[in-house]
């Protein structure tokens, strides 16, 4: 059972609450306010690019498959491109010569040639961003240090050599599909080398700052 | 201070490192965790310090709060724990009081205009902090911050009967004191 001075202090306890800090309490602490942990970040961005090349990689997979389903069973996807040819009816079947993009392996003309330039445009556009984003935050976290971002740069240039060379292949009318896959792996692979090299400057530095 | 759904998302708002939510959390509590400090350190700058790192000490471990209590509660126990490190580290040590005799006085419950209470809520104030820290600080989370014997025996490290024992010795104690004081035999 309460007493009165429990009674008296429970009933006004708001009361006992009426002191304060110090103004510039709070300018302290958010000095020491930690900055939100990136390199935790940076896996579920990574994972999240994981899977967004594993969905691009099954769209892909999936349309080059629809397209080939209206062609004729027989005929095999293959970087070769099919010439067409005229057969002359001997009976009643009649061959209907099919007009081949030259630009594509695929015989289906409801397939454009822009919706292919959209695709890359769209794999490399969010490639880029996610290798730009890992470059800035390398380049803050090392203070631009400059063997780091050389190594950034090179790694970078290497890219670019890459995707000069699918562009290339795309312009040669070689299998999309595969053209694409090796574009995603080629940038994730770069990505997976960003992210080693962040890994690896963040550990740097905080041993330095123990 | 009670829990509710929006001060959720504000901590959510933190973990995403919004630095206006941080802002808004210590608005809403650092006047409550400072009164905890103060009434169990009995300094003003001492509990600011306190206050200061447990701020620093949630913001940077948020990570681990996982909303099994309020926010609230889970910030008041680091201030608790901050506080009874400080007072444990302290030359005069965390003492307890003794055996004494028990105190007999009518316990006659006073009817208070505000001005009346607002004077008895000091006297309560200045009397808690004569007391022995250790007896201070039982009687403080008992009284004040609402912890029961049980946990108030987890976080001091002593049993729950301990704790229970120095309770009604500090109450007592404050009795005393309170009935003691010039501004009680004024009245």
């Amino acid at each position: 059972m309460k007493d009165n001075l429990e009674k008296f202090i429970s009933q006004n306890r708001h009361q006992f609450d009426d002191e304060e800090p110090s103004p510039g309490l709070w300018d302290r602490i958010e000095n020491s306010v930690p900055a939100p942990a990136r390199m935790v970040r940076m896996r579920p961005l990574t994972y999240a690019a994981s899977i967004a090349a594993a969905c691009i990689i099954v769209w892909i997979v999936a349309s080059v498959v629809m397209n080939q389903q209206s062609h004729d069973a027989d005929k095999v996807l293959s970087e070769n491109i099919i010439r067409p040819e005229l057969k002359v009816a001997q009976h009643d079947t009649v061959f209907v010569p099919v007009v081949v993009n030259p630009e594509k392996n695929t015989t289906n003309t409801n397939v454009t040639n822009a919706s292919d330039k959209n695709l890359y445009a769209e794999i490399t556009q969010y490639y880029d961003a996610e290798i730009a984003q890992r470059k800035a935050k390398l380049q803050s976290v090392s203070s631009g240090n400059k063997d780091i971002m050389y190594q950034v740069q090179e790694e970078l240039a290497m890219i670019d050599t890459l995707n000069a060379q699918t562009q290339r292949e795309l312009g040669n009318g070689m299998n999309i599909g595969l053209v694409m896959e090796q574009l995603v792996q080629n940038y994730r692979q770069s990505i997976d080398i960003l992210d080693m090299m962040l890994e690896q400057v963040n550990e740097e530095y905080a041993q330095i700052n123990e | 201070m009670e829990f509710t759904d929006q001060h959720r998302e504000l901590i959510e708002q933190c973990r995403r490192g919004e630095r206006n939510a941080f802002r808004e959390v210590y608005r809403l509590y650092s006047k409550s965790m400072f009164n905890v400090a103060l009434r169990m350190t009995g300094m003003a700058h001492i509990a600011e310090d306190i206050l200061q790192e447990a701020f620093t000490d949630a913001f940077s471990t948020l990570n681990k709060f996982r909303h099994e209590s309020t926010f609230g509660a889970w910030l008041k126990r680091i201030v608790v724990f901050k506080c009874y490190d400080y007072l444990n580290s302290k030359s005069a040590g965390f003492e307890f009081l003794e055996d004494m005799e028990s105190f007999d006085q009518p316990d006659q419950e006073p009817d208070f205009n505000e001005e009346e209470m607002a004077r008895e809520v000091k006297r309560i104030k200045e009397a808690v902090q004569l007391l022995p820290a250790g007896s201070r600080t039982v009687l403080t989370l008992y009284l004040f911050e609402g912890y029961d014997h049980e946990e108030i025996g987890q976080i001091l490290n002593i049993s729950e009967s301990t704790s229970k024992t120095q309770y009604m010795r500090a109450r007592l104690k404050l009795k005393e004191l309170l009935t003691q004081s010039p501004l009680h035999n004024e009245r």
